[in-house]
């Protein structure tokens, strides 16, 4: 049993988690964490309004800062969050990189832990303009040189800090088992009618990076399986002209977003099959989830969804090759894919494994002392002594 | 009226710019750019001016001109050995120094006024072949080079009216209208042409000798600094950004005329902005690093201007580098979000 530390939770929107990936940990590690130690979560007053705050949640404590969490706010209120855990706080843990150009002072005048998790790569996401990307790249570079431990959700983005910064960033994935594999009842099929037949669901943002027009594209010319595709398709350009194109094609199901978790998770749990198109941002919630619920994936085969479906599920990089997926499934083929698929994820994303992770990192940081570097030991003598040993090579370990 | 029968004889002469992976463009340009300034400005000049001892003073630099267009013509026809290219840039600066035309002094600037000899003709031959080789770097994009010289005549003629020299400030304005209608063709879509190594060259070779011209007819007056500082205002950008491309290639291990992205233009297209824009912004630049200049030099002198005007120049291409620095891992990560085909 590791000894009780004060936690300061920072850079979520609050608990109760009504929001994304970062506020659903929140909620998990109160749960599993809050056992054993002291926590404090940072909420954001603009997002739960005064009849909805609490003093504690699940024996927490809440403090409400007047901010956005999200945004060019998010750098106030990442600060003064961090400002005001120094003053009571052993561990640091923070979400995302906004208030990371504090983290050079707080290692210079305290000696408060902190961990960071950088959550994907945000400052190459097309969302920010470039003064916000500027930020973002450089308080990234804060985040990872001042931190004592930082995270990374995924192999890819631990290969890119690895390569950027030389250092070893630890790898913590998200939890799914908050989702629930729900029946269809007459009802649902009313509402829904493509619920009475197999089809293919994904739900995403509607974005290039996501890969909705190729996906569209391809379900445009197969008639094997319709798709069921939910996002905000009002909220861009991209998005209007492509529901405009595909609205009321026989073999697309355009939906609006679903806020109501049930009523998603009864939807793409009676799913035939699962498609995920997002190409950027590491290991997607929505993936995590999608395996969980036992559904056989067809995924971009980009590197992140490689590695969180452990190269173990279908993938296509063309509409020509999902096509030629949707054409050769059959049944037997399907089932074996979602059990392998919902295998992993009970091995790798539940909450319970997801907070034992953290708890390992908070025992850890205790006694670590800096970065542990991502280049082999031996890389660290002089290249003139490795020269004379004929070792040379071993000095550029990262590049091969 | 000159730049579209140009146009017509440069394709059969094979005058023209082939994109490669280094040029920002896709088609084959006529590189006649250079050529019709020149003979822009020397047709206008001969027919308005008569040629008498007034016009006889710019026959050095009028020599030099032509040596470097004719020069130039040749290297964007054939590509001439760099170190070829070199020796005839310092002969020509010998020949300009030993026409009379040197830094005689640095006026103050870091407190140094008077210069011994071999140090003002070793400072002349270094700016002279120094700028004219800036200045034919700063020719990546469109309305650039065209841009930058066309603010630097600006300034000169405001300089030249200061110094009384007003013929020489006719000069000048004869230069800005041939930009002018260089410029036209430059930025337009289907009309488009270069002004080639002939034009860059020859530009930054009127624009250095000018420079030192004002300011040593400025000598002795009480404007000496004002002159002098408005003639590196103009010069700046340019020689500057070379310095700056030169020490980062020396630091990275590698020939300072390695060719490479690196240059103002180049970073600031890594913005994401277009190339005209990317062109108004660093004419931009120049002016507001002479205002700076101008302004502090009211309250402060020489020396603290030119400090001023280099640390704003430095924020500028070290915010630029850091943006370079973002593309470079952006690159890095989206080969990693490729997908991989492993069937």
């Amino acid at each position: 049993m590791s000894i009780i530390k004060k936690i300061a939770i920072i850079g979520t929107v609050g608990v109760p988690a009504n929001y994304g990936g970062f506020e659903t940990l929140t909620e998990h590690l109160i749960e599993d964490l809050g056992r054993h130690h002291e926590i404090t979560v940072y909420c954001s007053g603009k997002k739960y309004v005064n009849a909805e705050r609490q003093t504690t949640f699940l024996g927490a404590k809440l403090i409400y800062l007047p901010l956005e969490a999200n945004g060019v706010q998010s750098i106030i209120y990442d600060s003064i969050s961090i400002l005001h855990a120094l003053f009571y706080a052993d561990v640091l843990l923070i979400l995302g990189v906004a208030g990371a150009w504090l983290l050079p002072f707080v290692r210079l005048f305290t000696n408060k832990k902190i961990i960071i998790s950088i959550d994907g790569i945000e400052w190459k996401r097309d969302k920010w303009n470039l003064l916000a990307k500027w930020y973002l790249f450089w308080a990234e570079s804060m985040a990872v040189k001042y931190s004592h431990i930082d995270i990374s959700d995924n192999e890819a983005i631990q290969d890119y800090t690895a390569a950027r910064y030389g250092t070893l960033s630890r790898i913590i994935e998200y939890g799914a088992d908050h989702t629930m594999r729900i029946p269809r009842n007459k009802d649902a099929i009313e509402k829904y009618s493509f619920l009475a037949k197999p089809y293919a669901f994904k739900v995403c943002r509607i974005e290039p990076e996501n890969n909705v027009h190729l996906i569209l594209e391809a379900f445009d010319k197969v008639e094997k399986l319709p798709l069921v595709l939910v996002g905000n398709w009002d909220k861009s350009e991209y998005g209007k002209k492509l529901k405009s194109k595909y609205l009321g094609h026989p073999n697309i199901e355009i939906l609006d977003p679903i806020y109501d978790q049930k009523q998603l998770d009864m939807l793409r749990s009676n799913a035939t099959l699962y498609i995920h198109g997002h190409s950027a941002g590491g290991t997607n919630p929505s993936l995590v989830e999608a395996m969980f619920l036992g559904l056989p994936i067809l995924a971009y085969g980009v590197s992140y969804n490689r590695v969180t479906t452990e190269n173990k599920a279908l993938y296509f990089d063309s509409s020509q090759e999902l096509i030629y997926h949707i054409e050769n499934l059959y049944t037997v083929k399907l089932r074996q894919l979602g059990q392998i698929m919902h295998e992993i994820a009970l091995r790798r994303y539940t909450w319970a494994h997801i907070a034992k992770k953290y708890q390992l990192l908070l025992d850890e940081v205790n006694v670590v002392q800096g970065k542990s570097s991502a280049n082999a030991k031996i890389s660290s003598l002089p290249y003139e002594e490795l020269l004379g040993k004929g070792l040379a090579h071993l000095k550029t370990t990262n590049t091969f | 009226m000159l730049i579209p029968a140009l146009r017509k004889i440069a394709l059969p002469i094979g005058l023209v710019d082939k994109p490669n992976h280094r040029k920002v463009h896709a088609n084959s340009v006529p590189l006649v750019g250079g050529i019709g300034i020149f003979l822009a400005t020397t047709l206008t000049l001969t027919l308005a001016v008569p040629v008498d001892e007034k016009v006889l003073v710019y026959k050095n630099t009028f020599i030099g001109v032509v040596i470097l267009l004719i020069m130039g013509i040749l290297d964007d026809r054939l590509d001439l050995r760099a170190s070829l290219k070199f020796a005839i840039q310092i002969l020509l600066a010998h020949f300009i120094y030993s026409q009379g035309v040197k830094i005689e002094s640095l006026n103050g600037l870091f407190g140094i006024y008077s210069l011994s000899a071999w140090l003002q003709y070793f400072l002349t031959i270094v700016i002279i072949t120094g700028v004219v080789n800036a200045f034919n770097l700063m020719d990546g994009i469109d309305g650039l080079a065209a841009g930058l010289a066309l603010m630097g005549f600006g300034i000169f003629t405001f300089l030249a009216f200061v110094n009384g020299q007003f013929f020489t400030a006719v000069v000048f304005l004869t230069f800005i209208g041939a930009l002018l209608a260089f410029l036209r063709y430059n930025l337009s879509q289907n009309k488009k042409i270069f002004m080639g190594d002939a034009g860059s060259l020859m530009l930054g070779f009127v624009m250095v000798v000018s420079g030192l011209e004002l300011i040593q007819k400025a000598q002795g007056t009480n404007h000496i600094s004002a002159v002098t500082l408005g003639v590196i205002s103009v010069l700046f950008v340019p020689v500057f950004d070379a310095f700056r491309v030169f020490r980062r290639r020396i630091k990275a291990g590698k020939s300072p005329f390695h060719a490479d992205k690196t240059h103002l233009h180049h970073l600031i297209l890594m913005t994401g902005l277009k190339h005209k824009i990317a062109s108004v912004l660093i004419v931009s630049l120049m002016t507001f690093i002479s205002i700076i200049g101008y302004l502090s030099f009211q309250f402060a002198g020489l020396t603290l201007s030119i400090t001023l005007m280099l640390l704003v120049f430095f924020i500028v291409t070290t915010l630029l580098q850091f943006n370079e620095k973002l593309n470079h891992w952006k690159h890095f990560i989206q080969e990693m979000e490729k997908p991989i085909n492993l069937n």
